[in-house]
C-alpha cells in the first residue's frame, strides 16, 4: 500500500532511511522546520536551513521517487529568543513561492510559556496575512493538555484564520477531540518510547473515527522511526481493518489536507513513468 | 469506528503483551525499592503519580487511557489569554 508520512524530518536521517520509506510504499512526505538540537545563532542560520528544505531535500527523496514538501518557521523552543524570531517570521516570506512549501509550521508551544505564545501569535498573523495552511506541534507529556487548549485559544482569536486549514499534530488519547470537534486536521506521531504507539493510535482512529485524521512517525535526530507508519498499517490489518479504511488514513486524508495549498501538485505513483 | 474483534478476540490476542507491560511496570517498581535511597523517595511528587496512574486502570469501562494521560498533564486554566 502506498502512503505519505505527513510529519518527518528528514534532514536528520540518512539517504538509506528514504530508500527504506520508498520500498515500504512512502510516495510523498511533507517536513516541517523544527529544532536542530540546538539553538540557532543567526537569521541566515535559518536562512540555509530552508534553503536545504526546499532545495536539496526534494531532490534526495526524489532519487527514490519520494515527493518531497515542506512547512516554514522557527520553532517553539527557539521562539524564546523572541528578537532573532521576528527576524526569522520577515524572512519567511522569501521562500513561499518555493514549489515544495506547503505553509507555516510546526509552530506551536513547547513549555508554554509567553514568549511561545508571543511567536505562536506572529507566526498565525503570518499565516492569516499570505493565505497558508499552518501545521502546528502541540508539546509533549504533561504540557500537551494545557498547551493544546493554549494553542486553540489563541487561534480562536484570529477571526482570520480557518480551523479547516491547520493541523493540529501529536494529538493522543486526551486532545484527539480537542482537535476534532474544533474544526482542526489531525496527526498522531508514533514514537518508539515514551510517546503514541501504533496500537494506541489504532485505538484512537477506532474511538475518533477516520475523518481528518493522520499518521506521522516524526523521524528526527533523537530515538524514532522512519518506518512507523508502515508499522502503523501493519497494526491497522492484523485488527482486520479494511484496506479502503487503512488507506483513507495514511494516504488520501494527507492529501486532502495537503490539497488545501495553493502550490501543491502532487503525481499518484501509478500515473508516474511513460 | 467499531472495533473489527471481539472482546474475546482481543484478550486472547493481547493477553501475553498486556502480562509484560504488567511485568515491566512490577520490575521498574522493585528496581526503585532496590536501591539505596528508595525510602526517601515514597513520598516523592512522582511516586505519587505512578500511583494515581496505577489506581486508574482498576476502574471500569472505556477511557481509561485518556484518564491516565490527563492525570498526569498540566492543568489548563480557563481565560488564561484574557488576564
Amino acid at each position: 500500500m502506498y502512503f505519505i508520512d505527513p510529519h518527518v524530518h528528514m534532514v536528520s536521517r540518512t539517504t538509506d532511511d528514504y530508500e527504506i520509506m520508498a520500498r515500504m510504499g512512502c510516495t510523498a512526505i511533507s517536513e516541517p522546520a523544527f529544532w536542530a538540537g540546538y539553538d540557532r545563532g543567526s537569521v541566515e542560520g535559518f536562512r540555509d536551513y530552508f534553503r536545504q528544505l526546499t532545495d536539496f531535500e526534494p531532490k534526495r527523496a526524489a532519487a527514490v521517487g519520494i515527493q518531497h514538501y515542506t512547512w516554514l518557521c522557527i520553532n517553539a523552543k527557539e521562539a524564546e529568543n523572541v528578537e532573532l524570531s521576528r527576524e526569522v517570521i520577515a524572512m519567511i516570506p522569501e521562500f513561499l513561492d518555493k514549489p515544495n512549501v506547503l505553509g507555516i509550521g510546526e509552530i506551536g508551544l513547547n513549555k508554554n510559556t509567553p514568549n511561545e505564545c508571543t511567536i505562536f501569535r506572529e507566526h498565525l498573523e503570518l499565516a492569516a496575512k499570505t493565505d497558508e495552511l499552518i501545521l502546528i506541534h502541540t508539546p509533549h507529556l504533561s504540557d500537551k493538555y494545557k498547551g493544546t487548549r493554549m494553542i486553540i485559544d489563541m487561534i480562536k482569536e484570529n477571526s482570520k484564520i480557518d480551523p479547516g486549514r491547520i493541523l493540529i499534530d501529536h494529538v493522543e488519547e486526551h486532545t484527539v477531540k480537542l482537535a476534532l470537534d474544533n474544526g482542526f486536521w489531525c496527526g498522531m506521531t508514533l514514537y518508539p518510547t515514551t510517546k503514541c504507539t501504533p496500537a494506541r493510535a489504532a485505538d484512537i482512529i477506532e474511538m475518533a473515527g477516520d475523518e481528518r485524521i493522520m499518521a506521522n512517525s516524526a523521524g528526527d535526530w533523537g530515538p524514532s522511526k522512519p518506518t512507523a507508519v508502515a508499522d502503523f498499517i501493519m497494526e491497522m490489518r492484523k485488527r482486520g481493518l479494511n484496506e479502503a479504511k487503512i488507506k483513507k488514513v495514511v494516504y488520501e486524508n494527507p492529501l486532502g489536507f495537503f490539497s488545501l495549498s495553493k502550490r501543491f501538485q502532487f503525481t499518484p505513483p501509478e500515473q508516474r513513468g511513460e | 469506528m467499531p472495533t473489527t474483534r471481539s472482546a474475546q478476540e482481543i484478550l486472547e490476542q493481547d493477553f501475553l503483551n498486556m502480562r509484560c507491560l504488567i511485568l515491566d511496570l512490577a520490575a521498574a517498581l522493585d528496581r526503585i525499592d532496590r536501591a539505596e535511597g528508595s525510602e526517601t523517595i515514597e513520598n516523592h511528587e512522582q511516586m505519587a503519580l505512578l500511583q494515581g496512574g496505577i489506581d486508574l486502570l482498576k476502574q471500569q469501562g472505556a477511557g481509561r487511557a485518556a484518564q491516565v494521560q490527563l492525570h498526569f498533564s498540566d492543568q489548563y486554566e480557563d481565560g488564561w489569554n484574557g488576564k
